[in-house]
């Protein structure tokens, strides 16, 4: 008992110091009492739970309302379901185990119990338990999926659903660890700042590539399930490949339970595979993280140089935010969304079974008004330390004018994609108004949030823009909020007979709105006070 | 297992060193840190390392306290192989590194509790000489603060009291009074005698050599990774012929005097 108190103890702190090192690494607000920071942990702990709960839920109801139709419905829904929770469970579990992996090992966390008298295995699954925490969405995702079909599901069911997820969880975690060994590895101890910036590369690069992945599997989900249809009695060992197992496993646990059974012990195998390789990685990372002792050189990324004001600072800001986006994961993870959105919307146009234009022309419009506009406010946030120097050198207006140009420098080239493929896909030229509508949206929402975050810009005594959830809540509302009307135009363009009226409708109120908003940015301050 | 301090019968056998290092060779690459190194240092008696930076003193400490693995040579702490045992090793031995390393996250007292816990100590043992330490190394207005927050001083204070919480047999210090304030450096002398008079072996390194001429017992003074003088302070003067104050015979020692006088001559020049 005595033992495993401590070793919870040893998970907690483990947990603890790494939240508060990427606390510190973000810029936030400086931490002080020690209620602080478990609070802090709480919150995270939290927001985990809930978003896997939300998205376990949704997904789990998804599968649920085909059960309706009864049948084969339900086990096409549930296959992919279970192959978007697969794919869902690699993607969580690869981000959040890489971030915790890397903190724990780049800033020598286990360092201190080193010096306590613990033995290997009690700091091993002391960091085991760290790596559990922070993959917790992943390890609770199925479970609310299962609980929330389990009407319509069978034990065997269940167990591929549970069985592909945990298999991906396993794979990503031994993943994570690989990259942070090499990532951490890399350039001699005193080069953090190097490391660093290829660690942020590499989330960028993990991030694109897992988000691409799973908005393509959305995407394709409905192609999958009919290959698994197709599969069904066929010679074939396509089903054999993971994830597709998965897939097919749930898909056959009701048209054929034997033969399901067999998929099962498949992926029992792989299950045994994945977790060899998890726990050969995590030898190879605890031998890193642990055993190395190499000084300790305490250091801090320096903010981003200042930009060559050529050209105007209008472009010269966009040109360097467009840097900061590709530079910076966190604002990365924003201002690449309308990529990957276009990517996704590209496949379903694509699709001999595609979306039909009533669903796809408001979803497209939306994803894309309602997002980029973000991207600004992510920009401004994405600063940092360099924020005294760009709000000193170019005021409120001029600092935000770069990246509200860059939102709507996006939002432009998505839609006008977006827009082409449509007017081909469908045939009708008039489509081709969708992309001046949607960019005329995003940027009187890009206007109206930068009036916002002018006005959370504090210039003394040290530069910094602060945002609570709220304020991010009120922002994302009211971006809504200004892009209802045009979209609720646009929507009504794909239902109604008089689709030409409606466009026109929907472009006219864009503009207004941009006029409107522009007049609004217009009012924030040139200076830097 | 040890269950608890109170019942720790690890001891070395009477008369044995209680730190014994052996011939040892430490490489790094191409680097050899530590060359066929030898030392001892006995229950009750205090050892310094000197030596300039690069010398090798804090390798030293980190393979005597197990964070490393020598490449060749032989190392026991009362008797035991401390990688091979290293969780005996960790029991027995208090550690302060250069670098204290503290978890930031945690207030003062949470890490004092947790290193007491960690150690598998009695919570009336914690209470009692955990309340002393911190009195004595004045951190009573600091418990409730994050480790974060502190101050370099009022970290190596903290470090200081974590490695002292258990009792512990071996005491190996590296640079402990670097950043200390004089009153936390005074009690901390104090405490070493007193320590030393409880028949506790100590190593410690030191670039202060009033420290170590004031403290130390012996005094081993390293260069390039070797030993090149070892012994008590009379001896080491009485060695070098020409006497003189602890800092001359190490100056002479190490051979760095001629490049000290070129230095002072230059700076005489500006």
């Amino acid at each position: 008992m005595g033992r495993l108190a401590r070793l919870l103890t040893c998970a907690y702190v483990l947990i603890r110091e790494t939240q508060y090192i990427e606390h510190r690494a973000r810029g936030r607000k400086e931490l002080r009492r020690a209620g602080q920071c478990a609070r802090l942990l709480a919150a995270y702990a939290a927001l985990s739970a809930i978003t896997s709960f939300m998205v376990g839920l949704s997904l789990g109801l998804c599968a649920l309302a085909s059960a309706a139709a009864g049948g084969e419905a339900v086990a096409l829904a549930l296959a992919a379901a279970g192959f978007a929770l697969t794919l869902m469970c690699f993607v969580l579990a690869l981000l959040s185990t890489f971030t915790g992996s890397w903190t724990l090992q780049e800033y020598r966390v286990l360092e201190p119990l080193r010096m306590l008298p613990l033995s290997k295995w009690e700091v091993s699954l002391a960091v085991l338990a760290h790596s559990a925490f922070y993959a917790l969405p992943a390890i609770l995702l199925p479970l609310v999926v299962v609980a929330a079909a389990h009407q319509t599901c069978s034990s065997l069911t269940a167990a591929h659903l549970l069985l592909g997820p945990y298999s991906a969880v396993l794979l990503a975690a031994g993943l994570s660890y690989r990259l942070a060994s090499v990532a951490t590895s890399y350039g001699k101890a005193s080069g953090r700042t190097l490391r660093v910036r290829l660690y942020r590369a590499a989330s960028v690069v993990a991030f694109t590539s897992s988000f691409l992945l799973l908005q393509l599997a959305n995407a394709l989900a409905e192609a999958l399930v009919s290959l698994a249809r197709g599969l069904l009695g066929v010679a074939s060992v396509a089903w054999a490949v993971y994830p597709l197992t998965v897939l097919e496993g749930v898909y056959l646990s009701y048209a054929d339970p034997p033969a399901s059974a067999a998929v099962l012990a498949v992926e029992l195998a792989y299950a045994a595979l994945f977790a060899a390789f998890y726990a050969h990685s995590f030898i190879w990372f605890y031998a890193g993280a642990a055993g190395r002792a190499m000084p300790v050189y305490r250091s801090r990324v320096p903010p981003l140089t200042a930009p060559r004001l050529w050209g105007g600072p209008r472009l010269a800001v966009a040109i360097r935010d467009a840097k900061l986006a590709l530079r910076d994961p966190r604002v990365a993870s924003v201002a690449l969304c309308p990529l990957y959105a276009c990517a996704a919307i590209l496949v379903s146009i694509a699709l001999p079974q595609g979306l039909k234009l009533k669903a796809l022309l408001p979803f497209s419009s939306l994803v894309l008004a309602v997002v980029t506009p973000l991207t600004a406010v992510q920009l401004a946030a994405g600063e940092g330390g360099g924020l005294w120097l760009s709000l000193h050198l170019l005021g409120r207006r001029g600092l935000l004018q770069g990246k509200v140009l860059l939102a709507t420098l996006l939002c432009a080239a998505c839609s006008a994609v977006v827009a082409v493929a449509l007017a081909i896909a469908y045939g009708d030229a008039a489509l081709l108004t969708v992309a001046a509508t949607v960019t005329l949206t995003s940027y009187a929402s890009s206007c109206a949030l930068a009036r916002v975050t002018a006005s959370k810009l504090t210039p003394r005594p040290r530069a910094s823009l602060r945002f609570s959830a709220v304020d991010a809540m009120l922002m994302a509302g009211l971006s809504l909020a200004i892009s209802a009307p045009p979209l609720i135009a646009l929507g009504l363009s794909a239902l109604s007979q008089r689709r030409l009226l409606w466009l026109a409708a929907s472009l006219a109120l864009a503009a207004a709105e941009a006029g409107a908003c522009h007049m609004l940015w217009r009012g924030i301050s040139e200076g830097a006070a | 297992m040890i269950s608890g301090h109170d019942e720790l019968t690890l001891m070395p056998p009477s008369g044995a060193p209680s730190v014994r290092v052996r011939g040892v060779v430490k490489r790094f690459g191409d680097v050899v840190a530590l060359d066929r190194v030898s030392l001892e240092v006995r229950g009750g008696e205090i050892v310094g390392l000197l030596g300039p930076n690069g010398s090798g003193k804090s390798t030293l400490m980190r393979v005597v306290v197990g964070l490393l693995r020598p490449d060749e040579g032989e190392v026991s702490v009362c008797g035991h192989d401390p990688f091979e045992e290293a969780e005996v090793v960790r029991q027995l031995v208090g550690y302060v590194p250069e670098e204290a390393a503290l978890y930031e996250s945690l207030s003062v007292r949470e890490f004092l509790e947790f290193v007491a816990r960690a150690r598998g100590l009695r919570p009336e043992a914690f209470e009692r000489r955990g309340a002393a330490l911190v009195r004595a190394f004045g951190l009573e207005g600091l418990l409730d603060d994050l480790i974060g927050t502190l101050s370099r001083g009022n970290r190596q204070r903290v470090a200081i009291v974590a490695a002292l919480l258990h009792d512990p047999e071996v005491l190996v210090l590296d640079e402990p009074v670097m950043g200390l304030d004089p009153a936390s450096a005074r009690v901390l002398r104090e405490y070493l005698v007193e320590l030393r008079g409880r028949g506790r072996a100590i190593l410690l390194s030191t670039h202060i050599l009033g420290v170590a001429e004031a403290l130390c017992d012996r005094v081993a003074i390293m260069s390039e990774g070797r030993v090149l003088a070892e012994g008590t302070v009379s001896e080491l003067r009485a060695r070098a012929a020409e006497g003189g104050t602890l800092e001359e015979v190490f100056l002479r020692v190490t051979g760095k005097d001629e490049e000290v006088e070129r230095l002072i001559e230059a700076l005489r020049g500006c």
